[in-house]
């Protein structure tokens, strides 16, 4: 349970920790949406996490996460002999995946979008300087 | 020819003991695990491993009892929820208990929380079977003790009668319940905190 004498002490280290616990919520959908292009294998989707939502996620974490969407039936896996020399896993979106992020996407853009209107004077607060 | 015998050593050596943490899987399900992460290794080092690739490899996915734990608690925590079975809850946080502090804790008290129930409930069943040895003891005022079960104490008197099976069965059924739900929360808890850990992005 979070103490709020220890956040109201540390600030830093509660943003900090406020903002892992809002990048592990959007993994999963970060991950999903990573395919809905087309099939990708883990190595690249790290990169294209990185690249296009500048998510840095740990590739200790990428794995075991891969490997229950699949045994949830969200992404398929096969192995391939690619290019590189060696056989690759690639995984795409199963159908459900398909639906499941779609779902997901609607209610993160509606949260999101929400919360861009209530936040809207904070960000004119913070591009002028605090009026108190 | 994957690079030097040294770095392909090494990483057989990390693979073999993710391999060995990975025990709790099936066995095609572990092994692709491990084929993947050689796979990844091999990504990582451009087809070729050296020394050095191999050793920001496995920076880069952490220690194999960790990396293992990872994979355990994402499957488990899923199955877990899948089933809500007791029996599945106990043998998962038992195959957990290692992973850290807080896992051995989760395991200790749900062992010592499913045993007190039973005993419970053993109690009230062992009541109609030995009516005047199965109770609810109150020992002396010069030696005041308390106990439920089978007392060898003749100084110690019965004070429940065959209340204690509504009681036992009542309380046992509890401290199942309770247990449960505390297990189904810790396997939860623990795996979430070690799935999905994300570094800061660069900026």
């Amino acid at each position: 349970m979070t103490n709020p004498k220890n956040m109201a002490d540390d600030p830093s280290s509660s943003l900090e920790r406020w903002e892992t616990q809002l990048r592990k919520g959007g993994l999963t959908l970060a991950v999903l949406a990573s395919l809905w292009e087309g099939r990708l294998y883990g190595l690249g989707i790290l990169r294209r996490l990185q690249a296009s939502a500048d998510l840095a996620v740990s590739e200790g974490a990428i794995y075991p996460l891969l490997n229950r969407l699949r045994t949830e039936g969200l992404i398929s896996s096969e192995w391939v002999e690619a290019e590189a020399g060696h056989p690759r896993k690639y995984y795409a979106l199963t159908e459900i995946g398909r639906r499941r992020v779609r779902d997901l996407a609607r209610v993160w853009t509606r949260f999101a979008g929400g919360l861009d209107v209530l936040l809207a004077p904070i960000k004119d607060d913070t591009s002028t300087g605090d009026p108190r | 020819m994957t690079g030097d015998n040294s770095a392909s050593r090494t990483l057989d050596i990390y693979l073999r003991q993710v391999r060995h943490g990975l025990r709790g899987l099936p066995d095609d399900e572990a092994q692709e695990i491990v084929n993947e992460l050689r796979s990844h290794a091999l990504d990582r080092a451009g087809g070729t491993l050296t020394v050095n690739s191999v050793d920001a490899t496995i920076a880069g996915l952490g220690s194999a009892r960790e990396l293992a734990g990872a994979y355990l608690a994402e499957r488990m925590a899923e199955r877990v929820e899948a089933t809500r079975s007791p029996w599945l809850i106990l043998t998962t946080v038992w195959r957990l208990a290692g992973l850290s502090v807080r896992a051995f804790f989760a395991c200790l008290i749900s062992f010592v929380g499913y045993a007190t129930g039973a005993s419970f409930i053993v109690t009230a069943l062992l009541k109609p079977v030995f009516p005047d040895k199965v109770g609810c003891w109150v020992g002396t005022a010069s030696h005041p003790t308390f106990s439920i079960g089978i007392v060898n104490n003749p100084d110690a008197h019965e004070i429940m009668g065959w209340w204690l099976i509504p009681f036992c069965l009542a309380i046992g059924a509890l401290v199942l319940w309770l247990t449960w739900r505390f297990g189904l929360r810790a396997v939860r808890k623990i795996g979430q905190s070690r799935a999905a850990i994300l570094r800061k992005g660069d900026r």
